[in-house]
C-alpha cells in the first residue's frame, strides 16, 4: 500500500507527462493537472512512518522515504500543485494556452514530487533539475512585453544555483555522504570545508528559496508568469529550495560560527527590507514577490539561528514556517490573479491567507510564529525581538497593500474559480493537518502578542489609502507594471498559441467532453479534498 | 575457435561490405541498402557477445606476425569493448541516417564503401592489441575518412580535406616517431590492463617521458586538443553523417581512446603518474576545456558550433584519465560514451533542420520546435545532456569527474567543470530558447517536406534512439552493461589490487 502510494506520486504525473508528449492528447491531459498531485498528498498523509521504497535502477541507485521533514513540506507542496492546477483550468490567463500548459506543468510537478521523497542525492538533484528548467517553459507562458526577460533572468539564476548544488553535492558527497541524502549534513559537518560547502548549498538551493542575495529574478519572474504559475512557483517550488535547505545543510550537528550569525543578520535585513520594497508597489504579484523575500527572510534567520545555536529544535519549526507560508502565499497569488474579475465580495476572501502570513490569531501563521518565537526565546535571541516585531508589521502592511491593488482589479461579476474554495480551504484548515508545534492558545496575552504588529500595520495602511490613491509607480517598476496593466490576454504575440484547425466535428467532440470532464472535475475534486481533509484531521490527531 | 576468432569476425564485418560496397554498381540502391544494414546488424550482435563474454572473464585473442618482433594483436578487453560498444551502436544508427541522408546523391557507392572502411578502421583501433596494430589501424582511419570529408567535392570541402590531412598525417608521424621511441627502449608494447612499462629502469625514465610527449601530442590531433584542434572546425563542412560520424565516434574518439590506452594500457595510470606525466595533460585537457567552449560561444553556425562544441566535450576524456585515482577514470572512461550519444545526437538534430528546413544558422532556428517537435525535443535532450543537467548522461559524468577532482585531491578542477557547464549553458540554452519560445519568423530559408512525420523517417528512428539513449544511460545508470556500470568494471581492472 505505503510503496503502492510513493510509486504513484511520482509516476501519475510522469505518466501523464508522457501522454502530454502527444499533441493531440495535450487538451486533454491539461484537465488532469488538479489530480495529478493527488497520490502524493495521500501519501504524505496516509502513508505510515518509516516507510521506505527501494528504486536501485533509477540513477544511481536509491530508496523514496518520508520524514518528519519531508512530510508536511510534501504535503503542503502538493497542495499547492493542486491548487495551482485546477486554478491554472480556471484562470482566463490561460484560457487559450490550455494546449500548452500540460506538458511543462506535469514535467515540473514530476520533478518535485520526486525531489521530495528521494533520498539518494542523484534522484533529488535530478528531481530538482526537471522542476526548476521545466519552469522556465511554465514562466515563458506569460503573454507580458517582458516575459522574454523575465524568463532569461530566471534561467540565469537557475543555472548559477545548479553549478552551486553541483559544487556543495560533489563535495559533500566526497566527505562521506557518497550517493545519500541523509548522509549530507553530517559529512558536512566532519569535513574540514564545511563552511564552503554549506555556502554553496545554501546558494544552490537559495535560488529557489529567494534567499535574499540570489532573490534577483523574483520580482520579475511573479509579475511575468501566469497566474497559475505563479501559485506553484511561490507557494510549491520555494519550498523546494527550503526543503533542500533542511536536508543537507548541517543543522544541529556543528555550529557554523561566521555563517549563523551573518545569516541571522542577512535574514533581518531581507525580512524588512522586502516589506519596504514591496509596500510601495501597487501590482499585486510584485507586492506578494517581496513579501516572499521578506519572508522567507524570516526563513533565513531560523536558518542562521539554527547554524550559530547547533540547535536541530529549528528543523520542525522551519518545516511548519515553510508549508505554512507555500499554502498561503499560494493562495494570495490565485487570489490576486489580474485577469480573473470576480465579485469584490469573492475577492474580499483574499482576508484569510492574508490574515494567516500576517500571524493573526487562530490562523497557521499564528502557530509558525509562536513555535519560532518559542526557539529563539530557548537560545536567547533576544536582541532580534524588536527587529522581528518590525519585520511583522511589514508583512501586515504588505499584505493590506495586497488589499488595496486588487481592489482595483475586481471587475464586472464572473463565476468565481472552484479552485480558490480550495485554496481557502486549505489554509483555512492549515492550523489543523500541519504538525504544529505550538498549540493554538487562547487568552488575552496570545492575542496581544500576535495581534499588535497586525493591528499596527492595518493602521498605518490605513492612513495611507485614505490618503493617496494607488500609483503603481516605484523604483523604475513603471514600464513593467504598465506592460502589464495593457496587456491584452486573448491575444497572444505568437499567432502559433491558439489551436490547431482541425475538423469541426473533432472539435466539438472535443469541446463537449471538455465541458463534461469541467463540470465533473471540481465535484470529483470536492470529494476527495473532503476525504483527504477528514483523513488529515483524524491523521493529526 | 570460432569464439577466440571473434575480434576477427567483428573486424570483418565492415571491412567485408567495403569492398562489397565499391564493386557495387552506383545504381544499385537496394543490395547496397541491405548489405549496409545487414552488416551493421551483424556487427552490433557480434559486439554484443563478445562485450558478453568480456564480462564473464574471457579474453578473445587473435596474433601472428607481421614482421619479426612485432605481431598483429586483435584483442577483445574490456576497453576495447567499452569502444566498439559504442561505435558498433552509433554505425549502425548513423548508417540508417546516411541512407535517408545520401539518397538521390551521387557517388553513393564511394561514399558507402568509405564509410565501412572508416568503422572497420574504428574497430580496428579499439580491438588492437598493441601499439603497431593500433598505428596501422590509426593510419587506415585518416586515410578513410578524408574522402568522407571531402564527399561534396566544393572548394571549400577540398580546403578542410587538405587541412585535415595537412593535421592528421603530421599527428600521425608525431605517433609514429613516439612508437619508435619506445620500441628502441623496450621493444613491442602491448596493451596490458594495469600497464607495462614499470619494469623500465629509472635511467630510461627520461625517454619515457619523451615517447609520452610525442605519442600524446599525435593523438591529441585528432583527440582535438588546443593548439592542434584547427582541423575540427572546418572538417564541419562534411554532410551531416559524416560529421556525427567524426565527432562523435570515428576520429576524435580514436584520439581519445588512444590517449586513455597510452595512460592506462601501456605505461598504466600508477607508472603514469609516478613519471609526472598526469599534471601537464590535465593542464592541456582543462585548457582545451575552457577554450573549446569560449569559442563555441562566438559562433553562429550550428555545426560549427557544436564542432567548438566538441573540442571541448571531448577533453572530458582526457581529463578524467588525467585525474589519478578510480572516480577520475570513471568519469573520463563513461564520458567516451556518453559525449558519443549525445554528441551524434545534437548532429543528427543540426542535419535534420539543414536538410528539411535548410537552416545552418543558430538564428534561423527560431521557432523550429514547431515546425519539428520531434527533432527539437531530441535536440533539447542532447543540449541538457550537455551541459550536464541531471537525471541525463553528461550528468553522470560531471559527477564522476567532480568526485574524481576531490579525489585526486584537485578541487580547482571542480571550477573548471563548472565554468565549462556554464558555458555550455551559454552557448545551449539560447538555441533551446529558439527552438521553442520564438515565433516563426517567416517561412524557412530552403524548406523540404518529406511525407506522414516532420521529416524522413530514416533520420528521425536514429535521432530518437540515440535521445532515448541520452536518457537512459543517466536515469538508469545503475543498471547492469550501462555505460557506468562498464566503466566501473574496466577501472576495477585498471587499478593494481
Amino acid at each position: 500500500m505505503n510503496a503502492m502510494l510513493f510509486a504513484a506520486s511520482v509516476g501519475v504525473p510522469f505518466l501523464l507527462w508522457v501522454a502530454a508528449c502527444v499533441p493531440a492528447w495535450r487538451r486533454t491531459v491539461a484537465l488532469t493537472l488538479p489530480i495529478a498531485p493527488l497520490p502524493a498528498l495521500a501519501a504524505a498523509m496516509l502513508s505510515s512512518p518509516g516507510t521506505s521504497v527501494p528504486v536501485p535502477w533509477l540513477m544511481l541507485g536509491g530508496t523514496w522515504a518520508l520524514d518528519g521533514t519531508r512530510r508536511p513540506l510534501l504535503a503542503a507542496m502538493a497542495l499547492v500543485w493542486c491548487i495551482g492546477g485546477w486554478f491554472a483550468l480556471e484562470s482566463p490567463s490561460l484560457a487559450t494556452k490550455r494546449h500548452a500548459v500540460a506538458w511543462p506543468w506535469l514535467f515540473s510537478l514530476t520533478g518535485n514530487l520526486w525531489l521530495a521523497l528521494a533520498t539518494d542525492i542523484g534522484g533529488f538533484y535530478s528531481g530538482f533539475a526537471m522542476m526548476s528548467f521545466g519552469a522556465y517553459a511554465l514562466i515563458m507562458l506569460g503573454d507580458g512585453v517582458h516575459t522574454r526577460a523575465a524568463g532569461r533572468l530566471y534561467l540565469i539564476y537557475t543555472v548559477i544555483g545548479e553549478m552551486a548544488l553541483l559544487g556543495g553535492l560533489l563535495a559533500a558527497s566526497i566527505a562521506g555522504a557518497g550517493n545519500q541524502l541523509g548522509d549530507v549534513p553530517s559529512a558536512v559537518a566532519a569535513s574540514p570545508h564545511a563552511l564552503w560547502i554549506t555556502m554553496a548549498l545554501l546558494v544552490g538551493f537559495g535560488v529557489k528559496a529567494a534567499l535574499f542575495g540570489v532573490h534577483g529574478w523574483l520580482r520579475m519572474t511573479y509579475a511575468m508568469a501566469p497566474a497559475p504559475v505563479r501559485v506553484v512557483l511561490g507557494g510549491a517550488m520555494i519550498n523546494a529550495g527550503v526543503l533542500g535547505w533542511l536536508l543537507t545543510l548541517p543543522i544541529g550537528l556543528t555550529t557554523l560560527d561566521p555563517l549563523g550569525p551573518w545569516l541571522i543578520v542577512l535574514g533581518l535585513f531581507a525580512a524588512i527590507y522586502g516589506a519596504a520594497r514591496g509596500v510601495p508597489l501597487g501590482y499585486a504579484p510584485f507586492v506578494l514577490g517581496w513579501s516572499s523575500v521578506s519572508q522567507m527572510g524570516l526563513i533565513t534567520v531560523l536558518l542562521g539561528a539554527a547554524l550559530a545555536s547547533g540547535n536541530s529544535g529549528f528543523i520542525p519549526v522551519i518545516t511548519l514556517y515553510a508549508a505554512h507560508h507555500g499554502v498561503a502565499k499560494g493562495a494570495l497569488f490565485a487570489g490576486s490573479d489580474e485577469t480573473l474579475s470576480v465579485r469584490p465580495a469573492y475577492r474580499r476572501w483574499l482576508l484569510l491567507p492574508a490574515l494567516a502570513l500576517a500571524g493573526a490569531p487562530f490562523t497557521s501563521g499564528a502557530a509558525a510564529k509562536l513555535s519560532m518565537k518559542a526557539e529563539f526565546a530557548m537560545i536567547e535571541l533576544t536582541w532580534a525581538d524588536p527587529w522581528l516585531s518590525v519585520a511583522a508589521v511589514g508583512t501586515t502592511l504588505l499584505m493590506v497593500r495586497v488589499f488595496w491593488s486588487t481592489e482595483r482589479m475586481a471587475g464586472e461579476a464572473m463565476r468565481t474559480p472552484l479552485s480558490w474554495w480550495l485554496a481557502l480551504g486549505s489554509v483555512a484548515t492549515a492550523v489543523w493537518w500541519l504538525p504544529l508545534a505550538a498549540d493554538v492558545q487562547s487568552g488575552a496575552s496570545y492575542l496581544v502578542t500576535l495581534g499588535w504588529p497586525i493591528a499596527a500595520g492595518v493602521a498605518l495602511g490605513a492612513l495611507a489609502w485614505s490618503r493617496h490613491t494607488p500609483r503603481p509607480t516605484v523604483f523604475g517598476e513603471r514600464s513593467a507594471i504598465q506592460s502589464v496593466d495593457v496587456q491584452v490576454p486573448a491575444k497572444s504575440k505568437d499567432s502559433d498559441v491558439s489551436p490547431r484547425p482541425v475538423s469541426t466535428a473533432g472539435a466539438e467532440r472535443a469541446s463537449a467532453w471538455d465541458a463534461r470532464l469541467r463540470s465533473a472535475i471540481p465535484v470529483l475534486l470536492g470529494v476527495v479534498l473532503l476525504v483527504v481533509v477528514a483523513a488529515l484531521m483524524t491523521h493529526a490527531t | 575457435m570460432i569464439a577466440s576468432f571473434l575480434p576477427l569476425w567483428v573486424l570483418a564485418s565492415s571491412l567485408v561490405p567495403a569492398i562489397l560496397i565499391f564493386l557495387l554498381p552506383e545504381q544499385q540502391r537496394g543490395a547496397r541498402t541491405a548489405l549496409n544494414l545487414t552488416a551493421a546488424v551483424l556487427k552490433l550482435v557480434l559486439v554484443a557477445i563478445m562485450t558478453w563474454g568480456v564480462a564473464q572473464g574471457t579474453v578473445y585473442e587473435v596474433r601472428f606476425a607481421m614482421v619479426p618482433g612485432a605481431d598483429f594483436i586483435l584483442r577483445a578487453d574490456a576497453m576495447a569493448c567499452l569502444f566498439a560498444g559504442l561505435s558498433a551502436l552509433l554505425w549502425f544508427f548513423t548508417t540508417v541516417y546516411a541512407i535517408g541522408y545520401l539518397e538521390g546523391a551521387p557517388n553513393r557507392s564511394r561514399f558507402f564503401g568509405f564509410f565501412s572502411l572508416c568503422v572497420a578502421s574504428t574497430m580496428g583501433i579499439a580491438l588492437s592489441g598493441n601499439l603497431i596494430t593500433f598505428l596501422l589501424f590509426y593510419e587506415l582511419l585518416t586515410l578513410s575518412t578524408y574522402p568522407l570529408v571531402v564527399h561534396r567535392g566544393t572548394e571549400k570541402a577540398l580546403a578542410a580535406g587538405r587541412v585535415y590531412l595537412r593535421y592528421t598525417i603530421t599527428g600521425g608521424a608525431a605517433l609514429l616517431l613516439g612508437i619508435a621511441v619506445l620500441y628502441s627502449l623496450v621493444g613491442d608494447v602491448e596493451f596490458l590492463e594495469t600497464g607495462s612499462l614499470r619494469s623500465v629502469p629509472e635511467s630510461a625514465w627520461p625517454q619515457l617521458r619523451i615517447a609520452f610527449a610525442l605519442m600524446i601530442a599525435g593523438l591529441g590531433v585528432k583527440a582535438a586538443l588546443v593548439p592542434l584542434h584547427g582541423w575540427l572546425p572546418q572538417a564541419m563542412v562534411a554532410p551531416a553523417p559524416v560529421s556525427a560520424l567524426l565527432h562523435a565516434v570515428a576520429v576524435v574518439k580514436a584520439g581519445a581512446f588512444g590517449i586513455v590506452r597510452v595512460v592506462y594500457d601501456v605505461y598504466g595510470i600508477e607508472f603514469a603518474r609516478q613519471l609526472a606525466l598526469l599534471t601537464p595533460l590535465m593542464i592541456v585537457a582543462c585548457a582545451t576545456i575552457l577554450w573549446g567552449s569560449v569559442r563555441a560561444l562566438a559562433q553562429t553556425d550550428l555545426k560549427r558550433r557544436l564542432a567548438f562544441s566538441t573540442v571541448s566535450q571531448v577533453s572530458y576524456i582526457a581529463l578524467g584519465v588525467s585525474l589519478f585515482g578510480p572516480l577520475g577514470t570513471i568519469g573520463g572512461l563513461v564520458h567516451l560514451l556518453h559525449q558519443g550519444i549525445m554528441k551524434v545526437t545534437l548532429f543528427y538534430c543540426a542535419g535534420n533542420f539543414a536538410e528539411t528546413l535548410g537552416v545552418h544558422d543558430i538564428r534561423e532556428l527560431d521557432g523550429a520546435g514547431r515546425r519539428m517537435p520531434i527533432t527539437s525535443t531530441a535536440f533539447t535532450i542532447g543540449a541538457f545532456g550537455m551541459i550536464g543537467v541531471p537525471p541525463l548522461a553528461g550528468f553522470v559524468s560531471k559527477w564522476y569527474l567532480g568526485l574524481g577532482a576531490f579525489e585526486a585531491g584537485m578541487p580547482w578542477v571542480l571550477g573548471v567543470l563548472i565554468v565549462s557547464s556554464m558555458l555550455n549553458a551559454a552557448y545551449f540554452l539560447p538555441i533551446v530558447h529558439r527552438l521553442w519560445f520564438r515565433p516563426i519568423a517567416g517561412a524557412w530559408p530552403e524548406e523540404h517536406t518529406f511525407g506522414r512525420f516532420e521529416t524522413s523517417a530514416w533520420f528521425l528512428v536514429p535521432t530518437i534512439a540515440t535521445a532515448l539513449f541520452t536518457v537512459g544511460a543517466g536515469l538508469f545508470a545503475g543498471a547492469p552493461f550501462s555505460p557506468l556500470e562498464w566503466a566501473m568494471l574496466i577501472t576495477r581492472r585498471e587499478y593494481l589490487p
